[in-house]
């Protein structure tokens, strides 16, 4: 299966030009910092509590390290599979234990 | 996705792709992810989004949305009962909320284990950021 780039530039006729060229990483010291403030939170509070696991999304990384946890589970059903709820996952590309995750949130327009 | 990419780190297990969607042009954008849902209820996902993306300039139009779905060898039936009563809108709305409340305001936003990359950028950007998170998912 072939997953088509979507490049709203066709619509100009050019090549790949960057919307917006500004690739980011987040603090990786405040997030560390704010990561090891939640892990001994849970365990001063005895609560016992792991890590995340490699599986969470990358995005769900993202928002816990920005707006604290949100509790949603990662989803890792592909494109036919299915919540616990009977209704479709999040569509996905790739091996469910995959090491790196692309989240794109995107449209069709 | 570039197809480079698929290649070179979908195949071999190192990449996962997860798509979200976040349909803030209007109510075509939400038409169509609401039908991109209803594909992927028959297990079509990636070849209905392929085929919106390649027929842009054509527009959503539920005329259009039928056919497309009609294209990629769905039930025309199933598809428009799911579509017409906006069986997965929830789904959409879902992703939608969930990608404001962690910040994105624009597509395409993409989010790379911890690394956020916002708007259209060159493969080799990408290529970068995932040799990065690979690294780092391994210990380096």
């Amino acid at each position: 299966m072939v997953y088509n780039w979507h490049d709203d530039t066709r619509l100009g006729g050019t090549t790949l030009i960057c919307a917006r060229t500004n690739i980011y990483k987040t603090a990786r010291g405040t997030l560390a910092l704010l990561i090891l403030t939640a892990l001994a939170a849970t365990v001063i509070a005895g609560c016992g509590a792991g890590s995340g696991g490699s599986s969470q999304s990358s995005e769900e990384q993202q928002a816990s390290g920005t707006a604290g946890s949100s509790g949603q589970k990662a989803e890792d059903t592909g494109s036919s599979g299915r919540t616990a709820g009977g209704e479709p996952g999040h569509p996905t590309l790739g091996s469910a234990d995959a090491p790196v995750v692309l989240t794109e949130y995107s449209d069709y327009q | 996705m570039e197809p480079k990419l698929y290649k070179e780190y979908v195949e071999d297990g190192t990449l996962r792709i997860e798509w979200r969607d976040f349909p803030y042009r209007g109510q075509e954008s939400v038409d169509a992810a609401v039908a991109a849902r209803s594909a992927q209820a028959q297990g079509k996902f990636w070849e209905y989004h392929d085929l919106l993306y390649d027929n842009q300039a054509s527009g959503y139009s539920e005329e259009n949305l039928i056919s497309y779905a009609k294209k990629v060898g769905l039930d025309t039936q199933r598809f428009r009962d799911d579509y017409e009563s906006a069986r997965y809108a929830g789904l959409v709305q879902a992703d939608f909320q969930r990608g404001q409340s962690i910040g994105v305001n624009g597509t395409p936003t993409f989010f790379i284990n911890d690394q956020v990359l916002v708007g259209l950028q060159p493969l080799g950007v990408f290529e970068s950021a995932i040799e990065d998170a690979k690294r780092e998912a391994e210990g380096g």
